[in-house]
């Protein structure tokens, strides 16, 4: 009887230490992309929190069936798209619920995003840009954070998707299923504000970087 | 020497540092960039915030749960 438990004991542990080795393994190759899929997902939803449930399940699918991946020197994230759509499609379909929840993101091609960024950046005469740019790189991580945080939350998304994972528009629209001009559209908004934003933040401490030390006691 | 002008450049600075110009385009902003000073000044500080909001990325990283929730369901999935 105890060499049957004893036996069970074992097995147990070869299979809890199979799990371990499969949960460094996975989390070794996907937990630098995280973030990239809870963005796309937000993207892929135009909405945060049902986004980040997206990404939850498809991150869960993916350890489900880390065994069939095969890394073909172009990194999981293809994969991971795919994984992407078929569970958005799932989620879709038994809830219905995407569609209810969806934000809608202003996504006409004619909109001249493009003048709202020359608006945005009417700030730059005060200091003028290299002055701006001074003060800006000196500006703590909680400030830039302040400010990446103000920008609505599916525009950030896709605008960090670009700036941060480093994604081309078209890469951004494979994934988001947003047409390629409209993530465009959507990352020069963002970009814009995230820009205005810190230029405020550099005018509002002037041109002397110690003037921010001062104003923050 | 570039015939475009401060408005048109400014109107590129995003795709021309997220490299999404074709590379007719980026001729064309980079001989704007080599005479004028001012747009020169524009894109490095375009250039500068994407810098700055690359180094806030573990701290972005940091002020969500998300990354704690993943890890605690993968763990609860072995358990």
């Amino acid at each position: 009887m105890s060499d049957i438990i004893n036996s069970l004991e074992t097995g147990d542990a070869i299979s809890n230490s199979a799990d371990q080795q499969k949960l460094a393994d996975f989390e070794l190759h996907m937990s630098p992309h995280y973030e990239a899929i809870r963005r796309a997902c937000i993207g892929k939803t135009r909405n945060e929190a049902l986004g980040e449930e997206l990404a939850q399940t498809v991150i869960m699918k993916a350890f489900k069936y880390w065994h069939t991946y095969q890394d073909q020197g172009k990194g999981p994230m293809s994969w991971i798209n795919k994984i992407i759509q078929n569970a958005y499609y799932s989620q879709s379909t038994v809830e219905g619920k995407h569609n209810k929840n969806r934000v809608t993101v202003n996504a006409d091609p004619n909109d001249d995003w493009q003048d709202d960024f020359i608006q945005n950046n009417a700030v730059e005469s005060q200091l003028g840009a290299s002055a701006e740019s001074i003060v800006i790189s000196q500006l703590d991580n909680e400030e830039i954070l302040a400010a990446i945080q103000s920008i609505d939350p599916v525009f950030r998304a896709v605008a960090l998707l670009n700036i941060i994972d480093g994604w081309k528009y078209k890469e951004i629209a494979e994934f988001t299923g947003i047409p390629a001009n409209t993530v465009g559209t959507q990352v020069h908004r963002a970009r814009g504000l995230l820009s205005s934003a810190l230029r405020q933040k550099a005018i509002e401490y002037g041109i002397d970087p110690d003037s921010r030390k001062k104003k923050k006691k | 020497m570039s015939n475009m002008s401060c408005h048109e450049a400014k109107r590129k600075v995003y795709e021309y540092l997220g490299e999404e110009l074709d590379e007719k385009a980026k001729q064309e902003v980079d001989g704007h960039l080599s005479s004028c000073s001012r747009c020169t000044e524009e894109f490095d500080l375009e250039r500068t915030i994407s810098e700055m909001v690359i180094s806030s990325s573990p701290r972005l990283m940091q002020s969500s749960d998300f990354y704690n929730r993943i890890s605690n369901s993968l763990r609860s999935e072995i358990e």
